[in-house]
């Protein structure tokens, strides 16, 4: 019994018992099994799943859910990762209390909410979604973009880019660049020319140095050439180095973007998986 | 309660931002609490002069439109104590802030500072009617060429249409050597074709363009600009200066074999 996969229907949802050891391959293969017998039991009801006994990466449980509505035809209202009192918690949302349907409407809600939140996270990180400006931007000249902006050109003092994700400058970035703008720390600004008035990335800000730089040869061309260089957010500051640097190798959006490169492979991430991801 | 100077001059590039950058400083290095408020709005240029571009987060258009308080878009400059400025737009246009708008933020600077100072753009349009708006007095920038002075004497027009009394006149990038060859209108030419008080001559000096590029205003230094500049800001506060003498600069050989 211990060793072995679960699966109980209780009033509002379904309850998934994993056994705590083994190897989660052979576990996914059994879950599956179990999915596609209750298939047509379940139906395409509204349901929270709960999964017991084993404690989840999440990953793991996308990829648990994943399963489910590949399968099955059951819309998963939520998740529960190992929690015993679980059919209380239904019983005290649904039971006899005459406010559930407040309760559940509120859930719902939350969950458009949190819904929007994601799908504005995945619109700043997705490649597919970035904002691509050819030519230079010259002083008062604002674009704004959800996801990433990549400007082919320069961006010229008194212009401004904002992006909900990263921000690339094929180019000399002179200007301001505010990336992560909607709340996203690990965003970050790429330019050819790093040679900033203003940074920003999420809640943190830099500005450039007062003058100094710019006395020496205030017209002369710079004799040597600039090197490619990231802005980032490290404990809690905004810092400029090179490509090559642990900083940009550590920096979770390459992470993050690694792992979504994986999960579109297999086409259609259910809203459900990028749920337990975040 | 201060008071509201608005500078401005009708023709563009006579030198207004730079004017106003050296006033502002001048009297905040004389211990006064002045706030410069960059009125160009798409086309600002006194926060890079006065080099504090890098400090910008809001400008008057945000305040107007309630998007910050007047505070947080005062940005203090750490050289000189007590001088402030309040960067205008540069995505938006003149017509974002009406002249009542304007008004009313002069209104509310002249509570905390001796000088609110006024850098108008140039023209004879919304722009203009917006920096004059709360004014007190004026202070007309020109150079001593027929065009700028042309221009000055439309604007001197419209200031008084607008009941706008005191009006005072800087000639700017006076040339003594030749206004000497007869070349140049001199200070008092220009005062009477205009009518109007001059507060001061400021002489054409390379140093200016060097402390506008460095965003350092040179008033109260040892170049002659920058002297020129700081008398201004004296006879501003009421003080009785006596004029430089602008021919300064004369050479060696000029003064060996010159007539004076």
């Amino acid at each position: 019994m211990a060793d072995k996969v679960t699966l109980k229907g209780v009033k509002s949802g379904i309850v998934l018992r994993l056994p705590e050891t083994g190897d989660f391959n052979d576990l996914l293969s059994q879950v599956e099994e179990k999915f596609k017998n209750t298939a047509d039991f379940f139906g395409n009801k509204h349901l929270i799943l709960s999964i017991e006994g084993r404690k989840l990466e999440p990953t793991e449980a996308a990829q648990i859910l994943k399963l489910l509505a590949e399968n099955t035809k059951v819309k998963c209202e939520g998740v529960v990762l190992e929690n015993q009192e679980l059919d209380e918690k239904f019983q005290s949302i649904l039971g006899d209390d005459p406010g559930h349907e407040k309760e559940l409407e509120k859930l719902r809600r939350e969950r458009a909410v949190m819904e929007e939140t994601i799908e504005n996270l995945h619109a700043a990180v997705d490649p597919a979604n970035c904002r691509v400006y050819m030519g230079n931007l010259r002083s008062g000249a604002n674009i704004e973009s959800a996801g990433s902006v990549m400007v082919i050109g320069d961006v010229k003092p008194g212009a401004t880019v904002t992006a909900g994700g990263c921000v690339f400058v094929l180019g000399s970035l002179q200007g301001n660049a505010d990336a992560g703008a909607y709340g996203d720390p690990d965003a970050f600004i790429f330019a050819l020319d790093m040679n900033p008035i203003q940074l920003r990335i999420s809640d943190a800000m830099a500005i450039a140095a007062d003058s100094a730089p710019k006395k020496k040869g205030l017209f002369n061309k710079k004799d040597t050439p600039s090197s490619p260089e990231v802005a980032l957010i490290s404990d809690g500051h905004i810092v400029i180095t090179d490509l090559d640097s642990d900083l940009v190798k550590k920096n979770k959006f390459y992470k993050k973007k690694k792992s979504e490169i994986k999960a579109s492979d297999t086409t259609e991430a259910s809203d459900e998986e990028t749920k337990t991801k975040e | 309660m201060g008071e509201v100077i608005v500078i401005t001059s009708g023709k563009g590039g006579v030198g207004k931002t730079t004017t106003t950058a050296n006033i502002g400083t001048g009297l905040a290095k004389l211990g006064k609490k002045v706030v410069l408020v960059d009125t160009d709005i798409g086309l600002r240029n006194l926060d890079v002069v006065l080099g504090l571009e890098n400090r910008i987060v809001y400008n008057v258009v945000d305040v107007v439109e309630g998007n910050c308080k007047l505070k947080q878009a005062l940005i203090k400059d750490k050289r000189y104590e007590g001088l402030c400025l309040l960067p205008a737009a540069q995505t938006r246009d003149k017509s974002a802030v009406t002249p009542e708008q304007m008004a009313e933020v002069a209104e509310e600077l002249k509570k905390e500072f001796d000088y609110v100072i006024m850098d108008s753009p140039a023209g004879i349009e919304q722009g203009f009617k917006n920096a004059i708006a709360g004014a007190d007095r004026a202070l007309i920038v020109t150079t001593p060429e027929v065009s700028a002075v042309r221009d000055a004497d439309r604007i001197i027009g419209l200031l008084e249409a607008n009941e706008l009394e005191d009006v005072k006149l800087i000639v700017n990038r006076l040339r003594s050597d030749m206004v000497e060859r007869g070349d140049m209108m001199s200070a008092d030419d220009v005062v009477e074709v205009l009518g109007i008080t001059l507060i001061g001559v400021v002489p054409d000096d390379e140093q200016i363009v060097v402390a506008t590029n460095n965003g350092e205003p040179l008033a109260g230094d040892e170049s002659l600009a920058g002297q020129a500049y700081f008398n201004i800001c004296h006879r501003i506060m009421g003080e009785e200066i006596p004029y430089l003498d602008l021919r300064k600069k004369k050479g060696f050989f000029a003064k060996l074999f010159g007539k004076n």
